[in-house]
Order: C-alpha cells, then sequence, then structure tokens
C-alpha cells in the first residue's frame, strides 16, 4: 500500500489519537523534592546534612563498631602469637634479630600501629583500621549512587567547580576518592576534555586523602582533623584556580540528565560494596606489605636515617618537623595510611602531628595511584602531576607550618 | 481550621525549637558556652569538636528549612522544603540512633559489652535531635495527605 504525503500525516493523527493519552502533569512530592536538592537555598544545607550522615556513618559505623569488633582479634590474639612464634625476639628493638625487626618490630610496643612489623603494624593497619573504613565508605557510596543523590550533588557542585575549569560531575571522583584515589582517578573518565581530566587527577592525587588514611588520622589527630580536611579542601580550590589557568584546553558547560529519586536496594548495595572491598583488599593490603617490608629494610640498613639527616634542614628549618618524618614520608610512597600510623610512633608535638600529616597527605600519592595516572593519561601528564606535586608540597606545606605558628597550636 | 492550617503552625514552631536548639549547639561547640546537660538531655553530642560544629549547623538549617517551608506549608514548594528540612533532622537523629547502637554492642577491649553497659548506653540523657524526632515525624502524616490530594487532583 502505498501513502500521498497527506494521507501519511492522517494516518499518523489516527494512530497518535487512538495511542496517546495526554493529560496535565502533576509533580509528585518526590519530584518536588527532586528539585529543591539541586537548588542551592534548599540543595546545600541538604548536601551538609548529606555529608554529615555519611562522614558519621563512616565513623560510627568504620571506625568505632567494626574497629572495636576488629581490634581485641589482633591485640588479644595475633599479636601476642607472633611475638611468641617469630624467633630471634630480645628486650629492644636493636637486639631483635633481623627477621624478627622485620617482621614483628619493637617488641615493646604499647599499641598495634607503634610495632612498625610487617606482620603486626601491616597487618592490623590494612585489616584492623582500613578495611572497616573501606566497608562503611562503599556502602554510603552505593546507598548515594543508587537513591539518585549523585548527579544532583554533580549539579548543586557545578557552579563552584565552573570556577576552577571543571564541571559538576568532578563531585564523582572527588567522593570516590576519598574511598581510594585508585576507583577515583579512573572515574575522571566522566570528564569531556582532556585539560579537565588531567587537573583533576593532578589535584586529586595531591590534595585529597583515601578513606584507609582518613581512617588512620582519625585515630592520630582526631581533634584536628576538621582543620586539616578544611585546609586541604581550600587548597585544592586554590591550586586548581592556578591548574586552570595555566593547563591548555577547554572546559565546557556540563549537560546531564538527572534519574528520579528511588529507594536503594540492599542487595544491589552489599554486592557493589563487595565488589569494591574485594578489589580494593586485592591492591591495598600486598602493598601495604611490601611498603612496610621496604622500609624496614631500609630503616635497619641506615638508609632510612641517611636520608633523614640529608633532608634534615628542610624538615627542620622549612617544615619544623623532626627529621624522624623521612620514615613516613619514604612510605607515604607506598601507602600513606601506614605512613601516617608510623607518625604516632615518632615523638612530636601537636603542631608537628598536625604538618607532618599534611606533609604525607598532600606527598606523593601511593603506587597503586601513579600506576593508574599513568595508565589512564600517559608517561607526560604522570611527570607533569610530579611537578605540580613538588611545588604543591613545598607551597601548602610551608603555609601550613605558617598557618599553625600564626595559630599558636 | 483546616490540617495545612494547623500543619502550618505546627511546623513553624518546631522549626524554631529545632533553630534554637541548633544554634545552641553551634555556639556551645564554638565554645562560646559552656556544655550544658540535664538528666533528660544533652546538647553536644560529639567526641570531636569540629564534628559538633558541623552537627550544630545541620540542626540549624534544618530549623530554619522547616520554618521557611512551613509559612507556605500549603504550597507545593513550601510543604516540600519543610520535608526537607525534617529529612536533614532525621539525618542528624540517624546519627544519634546508629551511635548508640554502635557503642552498646563492642566492649572496652573485649568483643562484646557487659549486660549492664550495654543497656547503660541506651539510658538518657539524649541529644536534642533524637527529642526533636518523634515531633518531625508528624510530617509523614502531611506526606500522605499530600499524596493523596495529587492523586485525587489527577484523577
Amino acid at each position: 500500500m502505498t501513502l500521498k504525503g497527506d494521507e501519511r500525516w492522517e494516518l499518523i493523527d489516527e494512530i497518535t489519537r487512538k495511542t496517546v493519552r495526554l493529560e496535565e502533569d502533576k509533580q509528585s512530592l518526590l519530584d518536588i523534592v527532586g528539585e529543591l536538592t539541586v537548588r542551592p537555598t534548599t540543595g546545600l544545607p541538604l548536601a551538609i546534612a548529606v555529608l554529615f550522615g555519611f562522614f558519621s556513618f563512616f565513623y560510627t559505623f568504620g571506625l568505632s563498631f567494626l574497629m572495636m569488633l576488629l581490634d581485641p582479634l589482633f591485640k588479644d590474639l595475633i599479636i601476642p602469637w607472633l611475638l611468641e612464634t617469630i624467633p630471634g625476639r630480645g628486650p629492644t628493638l636493636e637486639e631483635c634479630s633481623f627477621i624478627f625487626s622485620v617482621l614483628v618490630g619493637d617488641p615493646n610496643a604499647l599499641h598495634s600501629f607503634e610495632y612498625l612489623g610487617v606482620l603486626t603494624s601491616g597487618l592490623y593497619t590494612a585489616i584492623g583500621v582500613v578495611l572497616p573504613a573501606v566497608i562503611a565508605f562503599y556502602m554510603m557510596m552505593a546507598i548515594l549512587e543508587d537513591s539518585g543523590y549523585m548527579p544532583r550533588l554533580a549539579v548543586l557542585l557545578d557552579t563552584v567547580f565552573n570556577k576552577i575549569g571543571l564541571q559538576g560531575f568532578a563531585a564523582v571522583p572527588m567522593l570516590l576518592s576519598f574511598g581510594c584515589n585508585v576507583p577515583g582517578v579512573e572515574a575522571t573518565r566522566n570528564l569531556e576534555t582532556k585539560k579537565q581530566r588531567f587537573m583533576m587527577v593532578a589535584l586529586l592525587g595531591i590534595f585529597i586523602p583515601c578513606g584507609a588514611q582518613l581512617g588512620v588520622m582519625l585515630q592520630v589527630v582526631p581533634e584536628h582533623l576538621g582543620f586539616i580536611l578544611l585546609y586541604l579542601v581550600v587548597s585544592f580550590f586554590i591550586a586548581g584556580v592556578f591548574l586552570s589557568e595555566f593547563t591548555p584546553g577547554r572546559s565546557p558547560e556540563m549537560i546531564l540528565d538527572i534519574p528520579p529519586y528511588r529507594m536503594p536496594q540492599w542487595g544491589n548495595i552489599c554486592i557493589k560494596t563487595w565488589h569494591n572491598v574485594v578489589g580494593f583488599l586485592g591492591t591495598a593490603v600486598p602493598m601495604v606489605l611490601i611498603g612496610i617490608l621496604i622500609v624496614n629494610i631500609l630503616y635497619l640498613v641506615g638508609v632510612i636515617t641517611w636520608i633523614g639527616s640529608v633532608l634534615s634542614p628542610l624538615f627542620l628549618g622549612y617544615f619544623g618537623v623532626p627529621e624522624e618524618t623521612a620514615m613516613p614520608l619514604v612510605m607515604a610512597f607506598l601507602r600513606k595510611d601506614v605512613a601516617i600510623a608510623q607518625i604516632t610512633a615518632i615523638t612530636m608535638t601537636t603542631a608537628q602531628k598536625i604538618i607532618a600529616v599534611t606533609l604525607v597527605s598532600i606527598y606523593f600519592p601511593c603506587l597503586a595511584t601513579f600506576i593508574m595516572v599513568l595508565k589512564e593519561e600517559g608517561m607526560i601528564s604522570l611527570l607533569k602531576t610530579i611537578a605540580i606535586l613538588i611545588v604543591c608540597f613545598f607551597v601548602f606545606g610551608g603555609l601550613m607550618q605558617g598557618i599553625v605558628t600564626i595559630l599558636g597550636i | 481550621m483546616d490540617k495545612w492550617k494547623i500543619g502550618s503552625v505546627y511546623f513553624v514552631l518546631l522549626g524554631a525549637v529545632v533553630l534554637w536548639f541548633g544554634c545552641w549547639e553551634l555556639i556551645t561547640s564554638c565554645g562560646i558556652t559552656d556544655e550544658w546537660a540535664t538528666d533528660w538531655l544533652k546538647l553536644s553530642a560529639e567526641a570531636m569538636g569540629w564534628i559538633s560544629i558541623w552537627r550544630g549547623l545541620v540542626t540549624s538549617l534544618a530549623g530554619l528549612l522547616i520554618m521557611l517551608g512551613a509559612f507556605r506549608f500549603s504550597d507545593d514548594e513550601g510543604f516540600g522544603t519543610s520535608v526537607v528540612g525534617s529529612i536533614m533532622l532525621w539525618i542528624v537523629a540517624g546519627s544519634d540512633i546508629l551511635k548508640m547502637l554502635c557503642t552498646s554492642i563492642p566492649g572496652t577491649g573485649s568483643w562484646l559489652n557487659t549486660f549492664h553497659r550495654f543497656l547503660e548506653t541506651y539510658a538518657p540523657p539524649y541529644p536534642a535531635a533524637i527529642w526533636l524526632l518523634p515531633f518531625s515525624l508528624v510530617i509523614l502524616h502531611f506526606i500522605v495527605l499530600k499524596g493523596q490530594k495529587i492523586n485525587k487532583e489527577s484523577q
């Protein structure tokens, strides 16, 4: 059957009359709340509340509940068993055998963090502190993603990120990086241009502490974590302004389709959390153990002491921290969480602790993140990131020293 | 007086009370006034000062949104604003309840708490958000009413 132009339109009208029902669109309450969530006047207060809930869950469920359940396992079972079983224990660390020093560490340590052995502090940090923090973080992330809140947060933060040449999408890698920098770097694929991806990768690697690191920071400097985090986020945006100016490329506007709010399914949340935690453990645990092993060997053969003495004028004069900070800084290249844990073993004032924790935070991202940056952005971008990192380390590390001195902490 | 007018008055008052407690929490956590607690109610529930400030800010903003929305309660946007404010208050109260649950189970240096300590965790004083939670749940009744109204209008 062949139809002429008019007949074709008549047929379309006929089908439309029979199949399409037109009625006035009435917004449901979820639509209204969804709209209010992306408006700054109501959306920003809600975002502050959601992030409070996020942090509260991270701290209460991850670091208080799960950690307190795992803590006795190390304190009462694993560490005493290792102290008895590994041969070569002496009254002090200097009198212990090489194997004992590397695997168990200081036999007189009072806290699981302070042993600094591969199987003691290493396993304790990875399983006892980092695992609970990571489980809590990814559970909350899955809830935010599945409920439909994440895209709204991206829209809400678009104006802020626009000021530094990024888009609201940058909120996703930024939040993910608070869990682990590796998926954070991977998530920068969401960003549209090469300039935005490079900027985000560099800023994430330098300024955003991962969940593992946050967990340990909460144990080491709980009272000052808010101040340090605020400093890092402000530094993120200050450095972003400069990077945006000096990085060539485009910064286009964001166009985003926002899904409706939905009730998250517990099954999906558990599956997502499980996959993320397994992936994280696969990279983190071996890296923690290898990291501590390398640092311990370097320490025992005197390399760390040598680096400390060479860099001592810089540490003492410029940053105002003891030269022993060299040890956590070497460790930070492999695992930043363990590096922060090592700070507890150094005698420092509160101000020095704050500066040292900040230095470790803005120091080189861990090896796994480096590998991911290389994979995603290539060697040239990685070298540029390292150059930016070195500048930021001195600028923002020195600035923190000045702020702490002015505040008289 | 119709239900929406009663709701409006109720949520303006509730918003004002939430805002007042939020501001009090905020100034207490900033160290402007001393910490305050009775046998039933305590103000600063956080171990770390900076989280208390954050919490006080959320509670104050929740009160402000509940109150501002309640002035236009029968209007979709005003009602939605009060709902957003209530959700914020539920987040703070939920965090407090979760904290009670999580601290009641593990013991200090042992896997499980003693039964006495377990029960003790749930004893008062409670933070302001927990006391205000049941009063804010009234909004659920209005959410149901709103749903019925929307359904009726669309029919």
